[in-house]
């Protein structure tokens, strides 16, 4: 753990199983998953597209029902979302709410909370600077380029100081440069507050370089193929640590895991 | 089985509860306007077999399916054609929508005026009523097509007609089903006042002269009568135009 | 096919609008159709009436209030129903024979009962306007994007914060075209009340013009009639362009 102040939660994923009902029949996704992750721990989450990444988190996140076996979080089980959870999806163009600004999109998520008005205020703008958007604060978002608008959904997840966050391939829509820039950014963030953090991505390169673990699934149902703890020293630079000889060989574990 | 039971309960319930309300509210609230609806069923038969209604009944079908036919059919061709000229289309657009902007309920004194208060000129009420909504729809369906489906029939060097048919017409399905269904509530709406103003026939003048003999069971025989029909005729349509055009149901998923 | 200049188009439109009047005069061979230039005529005497723009005004306040009134509780009835798949379920039936029912059959009924005053012109199109509007209220729920609402699920935003930041911006920028068509309704409504039952307004004096078999003034009228509805059709294009920004760049 990286963190100054240990605030992180953890989570114990036991014997999960998911299954979606498609026209009567059960198709089952995820069977007899087991993982637990440790408080400000950063869990990098890889494999094919649709072995069930995304049902993962989501179930994790309490937005899908698991049809067996159970999700803790700091010891709770996890049947509904919860207020220590950030979420930041793939589709950030389609989860902010267009018909507000973006300072309002970001104290969203105060509303109906104990939250005193100055506290709101302040937390919403120390957000907005984190993620460099004071400028646009009082734009739209669909008056913002893709990455300003990751950004945002960012802000948002983190407004709430959230002690557990999931990103589901949250950089999967921005052209490179602005990959690489958001992904320090996040890591930043996260390791500055000591937020859990789980990141699903396809992208191997971007798993090593964000996570100090990174779990493969794999086969169908999903199973857990590979669990590889990532070994390189933080603070990380982009260039420099993906050329490193400890990141190309992790690299090579793992593409030979996920197209097993 | 169980799932199937759930849901007619869940489709139900409402429907029946609402009835029963209905039923008690009228029962203790004995307002002469509002008679129980149990009444009302209980008069339907007596009403029915009475000579008028049942003539009623069946010039207010005529003059629904006849003008509804002419109107909708005409209104097709000429959308179709206007549709696929350019030209055509950019002069006809905004007369076809000032007509089509004009109240249905306000052309039916314009019809009675020109031609009178008699069948046929009911028949045109409703058919005119039909023809400018289904002209402009179909007119602007056709004109919308896809330009790469267009591309497509011009490669395959197809003629006016076979584009209009087999590319133009079939793209735009969906909306000239649309504006096909949606004129079968103008209709309803213009035979009931085409018959309501002068006319003494067909359901609109039965339930006009029940109101005014004060005879309230026998209007609300006739209003939920036109009621009913207003239903099924849109239902009708529904199941008749998955026969029509299978391939626009198919495509869309909706079956 | 060559490109018409606007002026072009203009004459062309006002040639054949001419045209196609006269032939049907023609056509008709009735000796009640009038021609183009007396309806003209009779129009331009016709906006010099001061009676005439009060009984427009009239007519115009009437709808809007109707309007206003539908829209308002098709809005609340139809969240409440939008947000229950069991309550959509529940009253699908009774909607779908209600909106049917063309409305002017509820006339005999309100006269009856009420009389045929202004008031009876506001009822009337609040109920058509409501039942109408319902319907595309609970489709414009449904049609809320799922990612908002699982994102508003994970921020624990409250039923009632959900309601008012999610569903009812979502629902209303969705609501365009059923808000237009219910201004029509709405209008279209009232001029039918004067015609069937005499309210106060252009129905009922379009309805006298027609009795009085006063052919110049009955299209005179509907000429009147056809320019609000296009009138109000394209204002609400506008309000709809200035009001929802969001959906043009999306
Ligand atoms: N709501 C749903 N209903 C039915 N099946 C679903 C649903 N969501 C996902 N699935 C199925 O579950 C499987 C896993 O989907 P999931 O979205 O979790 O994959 P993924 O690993 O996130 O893929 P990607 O990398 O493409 O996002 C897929 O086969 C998909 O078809
Ligand atoms: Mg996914």
């Amino acid at each position: 753990m990286k963190s100054d102040q240990d605030s992180g939660l953890n989570l114990v994923v036991k014997n999960l199983g998911v299954s979606y009902i498609r026209k009567n029949s059960n198709t089952s996704v995820i069977e007899n998953l087991s993982f637990d992750v440790n408080p400000g721990e950063v869990v990098a989450i890889c494999g094919l597209s649709g072995i069930g990444k995304s049902t993962l988190v989501r179930t994790i996140a309490g937005l899908v029902r698991p049809s067996q076996g159970e999700v803790l979080i700091d010891s709770q089980v996890i049947n509904g979302p919860i207020e220590s959870l950030g979420f930041v999806t793939q589709d950030y163009s389609r989860s902010l709410f267009p018909w507000l600004t973006v300072e309002k999109n970001i104290a969203l998520p105060f509303k109906g909370k104990d939250i005193s008005a100055s506290e709101r205020k302040s937390r919403v703008q120390a957000a907005i600077e984190e993620v460099g958007l004071t400028e646009s604060a009082r734009l739209f978002p669909w008056q913002l380029s893709g990455g300003m608008q990751q950004r945002v959904a960012i802000a948002r997840a983190l407004v709430m100081k959230p002690k557990f966050l999931i990103l589901d391939e949250p950089f999967a829509s921005v052209d490179v440069y602005v990959r690489l820039d958001l992904e320090d950014l996040v890591s930043n963030l996260v390791h500055s507050h000591g937020t859990t953090t789980l990141l699903v991505t396809h992208d191997v390169d971007e798993a090593i370089y964000m996570a100090d673990r990174v779990l493969v699934l794999s086969g169908s149902p999903a199973q857990l193929s590979l669990d590889l703890s990532v070994n390189l020293k933080r603070p990380r630079v982009q260039m420099q640590t993906r050329s490193d000889a400890t990141f190309l060989t992790l690299r090579d574990q793992l593409h030979a895991s996920i197209r097993s | 089985m169980k799932r199937a039971l759930t849901l007619i309960v869940k489709f139900t319930w409402f429907p029946i509860l609402f009835v029963s309300l209905w039923e008690v509210t009228t029962r203790i609230a004995a307002n002469p306007f509002f008679p129980a609806p149990s009444k009302i069923v209980a008069a339907t038969g007596d009403v029915y077999t009475k000579e008028w209604l049942s003539q009623s009944l069946v010039t207010s079908l005529f003059t629904l399916f006849a003008g509804y036919l002419i109107g909708s059919i005409a209104g097709l061709i000429l959308g179709a054609i206007l549709g696929s000229y350019q030209m055509l289309r950019e002069i006809f657009t905004p007369i076809t929508n000032f007509i089509r902007s004009i109240p249905s309920a306000a052309k039916v004194p314009v019809i009675i005026a020109l031609f009178g208060i008699g069948l046929s000129s009911r028949v045109t009420t409703v058919a005119v009523a039909v023809l400018f909504p289904v002209l402009l729809t179909t007119l602007r369906a056709v004109a919308n097509t896809d330009p790469n489906m267009l591309d497509y029939s011009k490669l395959a060097r197809f003629g006016y007609f076979r584009s209009l048919f087999q590319v133009r017409i079939p793209a735009a399905t969906g909306e000239i089903l649309a504006g096909l269904q949606a004129s079968i509530q103008i209709a309803v709406l213009v035979m009931v006042i085409s018959e309501m103003i002068g006319s003494g026939k067909g359901l609109g003048a039965f339930v006009i002269r029940a109101q005014s003999t004060y005879m309230i069971t026998d209007m609300w025989v006739g209003i939920l009568t036109l009621g009913i029909i207003g239903l099924l005729l849109t239902e009708g349509f529904r199941l008749l135009e998955r026969k029509v055009a299978p391939w626009y149901f198919t495509s869309k998923g909706l079956q | 096919m060559k490109q018409l200049s606007k002026t072009q188009r203009l004459v062309a439109i006002a040639v054949l609008s001419f045209l196609l009047w006269e032939l049907a005069a023609l056509v008709v061979r009735s000796n009640s159709f009038p021609h183009s230039w007396s309806v003209l005529g009779n129009f331009a005497s016709l906006i010099t009436e001061v009676s005439f723009w009060k009984d427009l005004t009239l007519t115009l306040w009437i709808s809007l209030l109707g309007f206003l009134i539908g829209t308002a509780s098709a809005l609340a009835i139809g969240i409440c129903i939008g947000l229950s798949r069991d309550a959509e379920l529940a009253s699908r039936a009774t909607l779908n024979f209600v909106r049917v029912i063309p409305s002017v059959v509820m006339l005999p009924l309100l006269i009856a009962s009420i009389g045929s005053s202004a008031r009876t012109a506001v009822i009337l199109s609040a109920f058509v306007v409501t039942f109408t509007f319902v319907t595309y209220v609970v489709r414009g729920i449904a049609d809320t994007e799922k990612q908002l609402i699982e994102a508003s699920k994970l921020m624990q935003l409250p039923r009632m914060v959900q309601v008012l930041f999610l569903y009812l911006p979502s629902t209303v920028s969705l609501l365009g075209t059923g808000m237009r068509l219910c201004a029509s309704r709405a209008f279209g409504t009232v001029v039918a009340a004067g015609i069937v039952a005499g309210t106060p307004g252009l129905g009922s004096r379009l309805y006298l013009a027609q009795a009085n078999a006063d052919t110049n003034r009955v299209f005179s009228y509907v000429f009147v009639m056809g320019i609000t509805g296009v009138l109000i059709y394209s204002s609400f294009t506008i309000v709809e362009k200035r009001l929802f920004k969001w959906k043009v760049s999306v």
